[in-house]
């Protein structure tokens, strides 16, 4: 079955959310994009503002797949030959058809953004007289009458150079496009308790804005003094709360604070690089591995360099562009060359139309210079789907982890200090649980791990706990509404060999098993001792896992007479070393 | 009421501050109270709000506790003049927010006490001066002017039978004095972290407000039928206004849960006589954690239809002695004699006495019951001086363990009927065998557990799941430290068998178990494999379990080369 399958038809939420503003929801049930920040699957909806004081305004027209919908739902409830703004938040590529209608229907209109989507906007649209665009900058004002005096606050970020948030003090509402969204189809416009989304927005930040976190620090230092009653972003409801940007000031303070960090540097012609990038970094920011994510289109030669200086790997990506990188890469790559110690791991992407010269260039030219390359490099034709992105979030968490091995092969071993973490973390080895092979799917990405942080917690429902690290690639399919089966292994068994080896990203976990489908769809292991399918219902943060809680639905007792495995280790550092199985 | 044993040290502020037009809420801050009464068991403190209203007349709502006399009434004096308070609207009598009403109406002779008809009875009794007195019953108006309109909703038995709420028009704010409270001190005079208070807002509510779900549910609908509500100004910690959606539609969802409940004890107590009313809390408190519904019912108030029918569909009966000599001596008997006529074989008692000096002998109480064939839940309760930490302690034990007994005739049925394949199956997932050590203010409390994981490296931590009705559970809180002793394969079984007897609430856990003090407090076997000194950080509460993360601070391996006990089940419905 296919994600993208229609189950409600799209449509679009009309709604006042203060005085002279009325948002206009354009929903869809089903996942829209391949990004990996839709990959929870509950929808979307991307909104737009329209503001109506003496003069009117939209803020941030939908994409292309809304068009429709959204502009006969603007004409039933406003005149539009009364438009006179439109404010882009960033100018994206998807979104022009909304805005040719728009001019079509009313030529005199005047499109604000920042000075960088301005340029991209001109480029697009080539073909016709793009003469009422005004660009604004910090600090400027638009006064829309009855109070609307609104600010604009430039917020570029590597993702969206050309971002730009919108400020109404009259309402006190900040227009703030990618900022506090998330990624959740409903019925609510506005979040009644910040909690009940809080496990969508923080995914949604995971994926967007971990490898962004310097930006995001200094975008929400912009923001801090303004009175906010609102926030209203470009995807999900309405943000009531003030807990949400505290959480991205928290989140991003983490991110700065680890010890390893990876330069990811690229430009994207269409978005496909960029989200090959995206899903990249959601793999190593996973893993404890801090991403430093660079545009190398907006960047300046400075900051690329400094950021190579300090960085412990690096990434560069790269669209192949009539058969060659595009400069601001050929420059990147010359900056890295003469910049970046030859012991610094490193690593190539990009996506391509006909033929990805530009990768082939290079690892050509990094491989000469002297550098390792932690992955066979990526290469995406075309517009990458759900399985090439399960892979390179997966070559992400490889990449991080050859980094943090590499560190702890340098890190002198202090000896003495360890004695009684030792003599703790031996204590809390002898806590035992059973052996279980976890196998989980969602659309058409699945896996499976050996894990033995496993116990029942409840009765009734009978549901079951089990700790998975951040980094595992499992952790992004153990969301609320996910499906798994715990496969209990028995005594004896050799099934755990298999799994104890190193996989690489994109690996079948399951191959050479025997297999069979439960009804949820996940894979039974018919040689275990029993299995549970089960439903994922919440879960916790604990350090550097996550603890699942899941609802068990059906099970079955597979070989009556055995006993289950039951993994007994000498210390609790780690989760294999003096195993005794 | 119980006295309160307060020394002069401890921490005691004032927070004044305007929270909407003429409305000014002066806040009591109490940064240490003791504890003492069950709901403050997350010790956070608490705070005593009280109101002043200043339209063209001007009322005061709810005081303070005694022990804030000076620093009140001083602050007080700073905002208006004694002379030209109009009104004190009292929302019920509990002394700790009706404490100073005798002063005030000292200062203020003039002053009209507006509350309900048994509010003023009460005070009457507590102040002993004449007052000018107003009594209003729900749907009742009082205009300030300036458009203050002041309109009263009767609230009974949130959780005073007398309580009443004030809805002010103008400003839309709702006085509900102990409804949606909790015990929490802080300078935030607004509920501005709902993560931060939820745990305390759950605590109070199961305390005080679970044993009277229906009550709250019925206030709330009142509540539904005021024009919308700006803030909820409680008399116990932050007023509600950023979570106010969120916060009500807890109270609701929780009290539906509550009357939704199969089996109900009804407990009887004596108000304002001895300790009965907390003593009965704390047992309150112990049964519903179990979730099994309570209701309790005054002795001196309560009506005979009322309280046959109460008596003849309940599981359970519970009574606190009530005085002998009390003129109200003649109503309590009769309504004991009902409870006996109307208490049948099949359901449970327990009986205590109330601490009051004048307790009617609770022994042929006793063997009345017993000759009517009932079974007794608890040891009955000797109530010899004056209440302690471990006198509630005790009381929340007998209500958890009358609650288990209930519970366990219905787990029987279960058993045997869930012989499922899923039960099979889950049985399979097999794990340690763990005793969990907790201390808290002198109290030892231990528990046999199987359900527990590693749960992270860095921090190093673990999780274990506690069923909701265990005492321990209240001694998991954030922030609470324990200790998980693995216990060895072969030789655990004594242990084992010694933990899970079902003792009287007043016996000793670790008598005759070997132990030695862990750094945290909590008791260490000296017979264990190893142990895991822990401290709580996070909780995850599920259905019939709470899920308690917890980082370990210290441990130790006693016999490097033995293997812990293993716990493997054939089913999966029991542990």
């Amino acid at each position: 079955m296919s994600e993208f399958e229609t189950t409600k038809p799209k449509d679009v939420q009309v709604s006042p959310i203060a005085e002279d503003i009325t948002a206009f929801r354009s929903r869809t049930w089903d996942r829209l994009k391949f990004e990996v920040e839709y990959s929870l699957q509950h929808g979307t909806t991307e909104n737009s503002f329209v503001i109506q004081g003496e003069k009117m305004a939209i803020v941030d027209p939908p994409d292309a797949s809304f068009t429709n919908i959204y502009i006969e739902s603007l004409q039933q409830h406003l005149d539009l030959t009364r438009l006179d703004y439109v404010i882009l938040g960033h100018f994206n590529a998807d979104a022009h058809t909304t805005l040719k209608e728009l001019l079509a229907l009313n030529p005199t209109l005047t499109f604000i953004c920042s000075n960088l989507a301005a340029i991209a906007m001109r480029e697009f649209f080539k073909d016709r007289e793009l003469t009422n665009i005004a660009v604004v900058r910090g600090g400027d004002t638009l006064d829309l009458g009855n109070g609307h005096q609104l600010q604009f606050i430039p917020a570029p970020t590597p993702r969206w150079s050309d971002g730009l948030l919108t400020y109404d003090p009259q309402t006190q509402i900040l227009f703030s496009d990618k900022f506090f969204g998330a990624h959740i189809c409903g019925e609510a416009v506005v979040d009644e308790a910040w909690e009940i989304y809080s496990e969508e927005r923080r995914f949604y930040y995971d994926c967007l804005y971990a490898a962004q976190a310097k930006q995001v620090l200094s975008i929400l230092g912009k923001i801090a003094d303004l009175p906010v009653k609102l926030y209203a972003p470009g995807h999900g409801p309405m943000v009531r709360y003030g807990k949400t940007p505290r959480l991205y000031r928290k989140w991003s303070e983490a991110q700065r604070k680890h010890d390893l960090t990876v330069a990811l540097l690229y430009a994207s012609a269409y978005g496909n690089t960029a989200l090959v990038a995206q899903a990249i970094a959601h793999g190593i920011t996973k893993t404890g591995v801090a991403v430093d994510s660079i545009n190398c289109e907006a960047a300046s030669p400075e900051e690329i360099q400094a950021a190579l200086e300090k960085c412990d790997g690096f990434i560069i990506g790269s669209p192949t562009l009539g058969g060659h990188a595009p400069t601001p890469i050929q420059t990147a790559l010359g900056i890295a060359i003469s910049t970046a110690s030859k012991n610094k791991l490193a690593g190539v992407f990009g996506s391509y139309g006909w033929s990805g010269e530009a990768i082939d260039m290079l690892e050509g030219k990094l491989k000469e210079a002297g550098y390792t390359l932690g992955f066979e490099s990526i290469r995406v034709k075309f517009t990458p789907n759900d399985v090439t992105v399960q892979h390179c979030e997966e070559t992400g968490i490889d990449f991080a982890r050859s980094l943090k091995k590499a560190r702890k092969r340098r890190a002198p071993k202090s000896l003495a200090s360890a004695a009684q973490s030792d003599r703790t973390t031996q204590a809390v080895g002898r806590l035992v649980g059973s052996l279980c092979v976890l196998s989980a799917k969602r659309g058409n990405v699945s896996s499976a791990m050996l894990a033995s942080w496993v116990s029942q917690a409840t009765f009734d429902p009978p549901g079951l706990m089990v700790a998975i690290a951040k980094e595992r690639v499992m952790e992004s399919l153990m969301y609320a509404g996910d499906k798994l089966v715990v496969n209990i292994l028995s005594e004896g068994n050799q099934l755990q060999k298999h799994f104890m080896k190193r996989f690489a990203p994109g690996e079948n976990r399951l191959a050479d098993l025997n297999v069979e489908t439960a009804h949820n769809g996940c894979a039974i292991l018919t040689d275990a001792l029993a299995y549970l399918e089960c439903t994922v219902s919440s879960r916790m943060e604990c350090g550097d896992h996550w603890l699942i809680y899941a609802v068990v639905e059906e099970g079955k007792l597979l070989q009556p007479d055995s006993l289950a495995a039951v993994h007994y280790r000498k210390t609790g550092s780690n989760y294999w070393v003096g195993a005794e199985v | 009421m119980a006295t309160l044993t307060e020394t002069s040290q401890k921490r005691l502020t004032i927070q004044t501050v305007e929270i909407a037009a003429d409305t000014t809420a002066i806040r009591s801050l109490d940064w240490e109270r003791d504890r003492f009464d069950i709901e403050f068991g997350l010790e956070n403190g608490t705070t005593y709000n009280s109101f002043i209203i200043q339209g063209e007349k001007t009322a005061l709502v709810d005081t303070s506790h005694a022990k804030f006399r000076s620093l009140y009434l001083d602050t007080l004096q700073n905002i208006i003049d004694f002379a030209e308070l109009d009104y004190l609207i009292v929302s019920h009598t509990e002394p700790d927010h009706s404490g100073l009403v005798k002063d005030i109406i000292k200062q203020a002779p003039q002053v009209t006490v507006v509350g309900g008809k048994i509010a003023i009875q009460f005070l009457e009794n507590m102040v002993h001066l004449p007052f000018e007195k107003l009594i209003v019953k729900n749907g009742d108006k009082l205009d300030l002017g300036d458009d203050h309109e002041i309109e009263f909703i009767s609230a009974p038995n949130l959780h005073w039978p007398d309580t009443i709420f004030s809805y002010d028009r103008l400003t839309r704010i709702l006085f509900t004095c102990d409804a949606f409270g909790m015990h929490y001190c802080s300078d935030s005079t607004y509920d501005e972290d709902l993560t931060v208070l939820e745990a305390e807002y759950e605590f109070y509510y199961q305390c005080l407000m679970a044993p009277n779900a229906r009550s709250v549910l019925s206030a709330m609908k009142r509540m539904k039928a005021l024009p919308g509500l700006s803030t909820i100004a409680t008399g116990h910690g932050p007023l509600l206004r950023r979570n106010l959606e969120e916060m009500t539609g807890r109270y609701e969802r929780w009290s539906q849960l509550q009357t939704k409940a199969e089996k109900t004890v009804v407990i009887f107590f004596v108000s304002g006589y001895g300790h009965s009313n907390h003593l009965c809390q704390a047992i309150s408190h112990g049964i519903t954690q179990t979730g099994i519904a309570v209701r309790i019912e005054d002795l001196k108030s309560a009506d005979i239809q009322e309280a046959w029918k109460l008596v003849s569909t309940a599981a359970g009966i519970i009574i606190s002695a009530p005085p002998v000599s009390d003129p109200m001596a003649a109503n309590t008997e009769i309504i004991i004699s009902t409870i006996l006529a109307s208490a049948r074989k099949g359901q449970v008692f327990g009986v205590l006495e109330s601490g009051g000096d004048d307790d009617l002998s609770i022994y042929p109480l006793r063997n009345k019951f017993r000759e009517l064939g009932l079974k007794e839940a608890f040891p009955h309760i000797l109530i010899k001086e004056t209440p302690t930490e471990a006198t509630y302690q005790l009381c929340e034990t007998a209500g958890i363990n009358t609650g288990k007994f209930l519970e366990s005739q219905k787990k029987i049925k279960q058993i045997k009927s869930l012989d499922s394949d899923l039960e099979k199956a889950l049985g399979r997932l097999a794990g340690g065998l763990y005793i969990i050590t907790a201390a808290k203010d002198g109290i030892n409390s231990a528990m046999v557990a199987s359900w527990v994981t590693q749960t992270s490296f860095e921090p190093l931590g673990l999780t274990v799941a506690v069923a909701k009705e265990r005492a321990i559970a209240s001694l998991m809180q954030l922030g609470d430290k324990f200790v998980v002793n693995v216990l060895p394969d072969g030789g655990h079984q004594n242990l084992i068998k010694h933990f899970l007897k079902r003792l009287p609430p007043d016996v000793d856990r670790f008598a005759g178990v070997k132990t030695q003090l862990a750094s945290n407090g909590s008791l260490i076997l000296s017979d264990a494999l190893a142990y895991i000194e822990c401290e709580v950080a996070s909780r995850m509460e599920l259905s019939d379990h709470h899920l308690i993360y917890a980082r370990v601070e210290l441990g130790a391996v006693s016999h490097p080369d033995a293997l812990p006990a293993v716990h493997h089940r054939q089913v999966g419905n029991h542990y």
